[in-house]
């Protein structure tokens, strides 16, 4: 890899993951969620994807390019992003991007097409999952669409003579693989915090180059028509009725437990 | 051998009475899944769970289990997998595949599809499932769907998949435009099938040559979680912020070794570095469905419900009268937790032991 990088963060807006249940309202005749009252932020494992990429940029130069897909994108939570060191926004912006009516297969397809048009990118970097539908499936669809080396699950990149090593998340521990650019990267959570914006920074968000397009747009080529098809769409019945165990004192309470643990066969 | 990279193929005689040579082995289509094997070289736990639902999804919709092992050794999983249920195995056996390389169990896993007649293919929730899945499912343009927690064919034939979507505040139920679908389920969903008489038949596939992997696999390290892994503990104790630091955590370890369980962890005591993130229970962590889950001085955020609601049977501890995880759980106990431990850990071993 000569001179600097040019990183691309796949970004989604979602409804505020950190929402309270009674804020999800589940319409399942049009099997749409619809949010209540919480405003849309940028899926936290997208923001660790910008806050990686913001890391890599420091160390080696470049740019950085907010990529987002959707509908009536909110430019507020796009400026945030651009703040906290992203350099231009591309946005891809339709009815037919709108959370429901896309899946994440078209998703994919979309920012393949959108990445392909660009003239030079070296790294594309995502969440390892979205906060709403939680599938972690467009970072997989990107590499194989543009045909690059996929490592998902990163929680730490190193770039080292033109070679990537990236420490992954495993189930009992972590393993370093090392791949070649241009390469998709998708994060957990354990690569770091987004940082605070400087105000300086919030300021010059707005004077920073930001670019929509439209699917029509893009190179035909790439795009695909959706592969899953919603069925249906429910609340879940989590609500239970709890059976509370109460003694005359703690060390009863913790007797009494465990004994109605026993009599109802649970251990 | 079947010859996955080329055009000729043959079966051995004692296999089935298949003559020709061309690889339509079944009329019916089949369910493929993908086992993880430990280091001991058995399938892992949460890949018998898997073939426990690929196991009834056959013989509710009449169609083939088949099963895929890769591995440097992969005889004892794949003899293992037969006495399930499973009516055929393919085995990838070689070094390259002693431990997992996404590419290379990818690759080998698409050639094989092309090859065989699928409808679905299944395969664990767990680092190694939420990467392989997705890959295939794109390496073939087909469908995928993560983090599945409910499989079933409709009298039409056509599967659909549940999925927990926005934080568990709702379910989704998917079907595939594109087969084969591809689901990831996660933990906790299936169970083992019950042991017998293995008729079904081995086969060990023929490599391709030319597969090569752009991602080299440089070190594994491993993180000591204590024993059991999290998503395959039939019991998991899980602290909260209240559990104070390093010292409560070793309460729960003396909980959670008297069933042979699992001790798990909301995200704040992650952070506070009281205890690993890979002991972390919440949509950022590990799902787990256990038969008991133990929520101890864990408010219940809805990123850890969605860790853990589906468990069998939970068991909150709490201060607070009001916190929300008394609205999941199914025992719950309003008090200081460090009070209720002693006597409930010693009321256990007495119970238990008799």
């Amino acid at each position: 890899m000569q001179g600097e990088l040019n990183i691309v963060v796949c970004m989604k807006q979602v409804p505020d993951p950190e929402g309270p249940s009674s804020s999800y309202e589940v319409d399942s005749d049009n099997k749409k969620v619809i949010p209540k009252g919480i405003p849309p932020v940028m899926s936290p494992f997208d923001e660790n994807a910008l806050e990686a990429a913001v890391k890599l940029k420091e160390k080696h130069g470049g740019k950085v390019t907010i990529l987002s897909v959707g509908c009536n994108l909110s430019k507020p939570v796009l400026l945030k992003a651009v703040a906290v060191g992203a350099d231009e926004i591309l946005t891809i912006e339709d009815d037919s991007c709108d959370r429901e009516s896309i899946d994440g297969f078209q998703t994919a397809s979309h920012i393949a097409a959108a990445v392909a048009g660009m003239e030079r990118v070296d790294l594309v970097i995502t969440g390892r999952q979205a906060a709403d539908t939680n599938a972690g499936i467009v970072g997989a669809g990107i590499a194989e669409f543009l045909n690059m080396p996929l490592v998902t699950l990163a929680q730490r990149i190193e770039l080292t003579e033109g070679k990537l090593n990236i420490e992954r998340v495993m189930p009992d521990g972590f393993e370093v693989v090392s791949t070649t650019l241009p390469a998709v990267i998708t994060v957990s959570h354990e690569i770091g915090e987004i940082r605070y914006p400087k105000m300086s920074d919030i300021k010059l968000a707005k004077s920073k180059p930001h670019k929509t397009m439209k699917p029509s747009d893009l190179d035909a080529n790439y795009l695909k028509s959706e592969v899953l098809d919603m069925t249906e769409l429910k609340a879940p019945q989590i609500e239970r009725d709890c059976v509370m165990i109460k003694g005359d004192n703690a060390d009863e309470t913790g007797a009494l437990l465990a004994k109605r643990l026993r009599e109802d066969k649970v251990i | 051998m079947l010859e996955l990279s080329g055009e000729q193929v043959y079966w051995q005689p004692h296999m089935r009475a298949y003559r020709n040579r061309r690889l339509d082995l079944t009329e019916k289509e089949g369910i493929l899944t993908i086992c993880d094997i430990r280091e001991d070289g058995m399938p892992s736990a949460l890949s018998l769970q898997v073939i426990g639902i690929g196991k009834e999804l056959a013989k509710t919709s009449g169609r083939s289990l088949f099963c895929v092992i890769m591995g440097g050794e992969t005889a004892p999983a794949a003899e293992s997998v037969l006495r399930y249920g499973v009516e055929k195995v393919f085995c990838a056996k070689g070094e390259q595949f002693r431990s997992y390389n996404p590419e290379l169990f990818s690759k080998t896993i698409k050639n094989l599809c092309d090859k065989i007649n699928l409808e679905l293919i299944l395969l664990g929730s767990d680092e190694i499932g939420m990467d392989l899945g997705p890959r295939i499912a794109f390496s073939m343009q087909s469908a995928v769907v993560t983090d599945c927690v409910g499989l079933r064919f409709e009298t039409g034939g056509e599967i659909r998949c549940t999925k927990p979507i926005y934080g568990s505040n709702a379910l989704a139920v998917y079907t595939a435009k594109e087969k084969p679908m591809v689901a990831v389920v996660r933990s906790g969903v299936g169970e083992a099938p019950a042991e017998e008489n293995a008729t079904g038949s081995i086969e060990d596939l023929a490599l391709d040559a030319e597969l090569e992997s752009r991602i080299e696999i440089i070190e594994r390290v491993k993180e000591d979680t204590g024993g059991v892994r999290l998503e395959e503990a039939g019991v998991v104790v899980s602290g909260g912020r209240g559990i104070g630091g390093k010292e409560g955590f070793e309460s729960l370890n003396e909980l959670a070794s008297v069933f042979g369980g699992a001790v798990g962890a909301s995200r704040p005591p992650c952070d506070a570095g009281w205890i690993t993130s890979q002991n972390q229970v919440g949509i950022t962590g590990k799902i787990v469905s256990p038969n008991l889950y133990f929520a101890i001085a864990i408010s219940g955020s809805s990123q850890h419900l969605s860790g853990m609601a589906d468990s069998k049977n939970i068991i909150a501890i709490n201060k607070d009268p009001d916190a929300y995880i008394f609205k999941v759980a199914h025992y719950g106990v309003v008090d200081d937790w460090k009070t209720i431990m002693p006597a409930f850990v010693k009321n256990v071993k007495e119970l238990i032991g008799n």
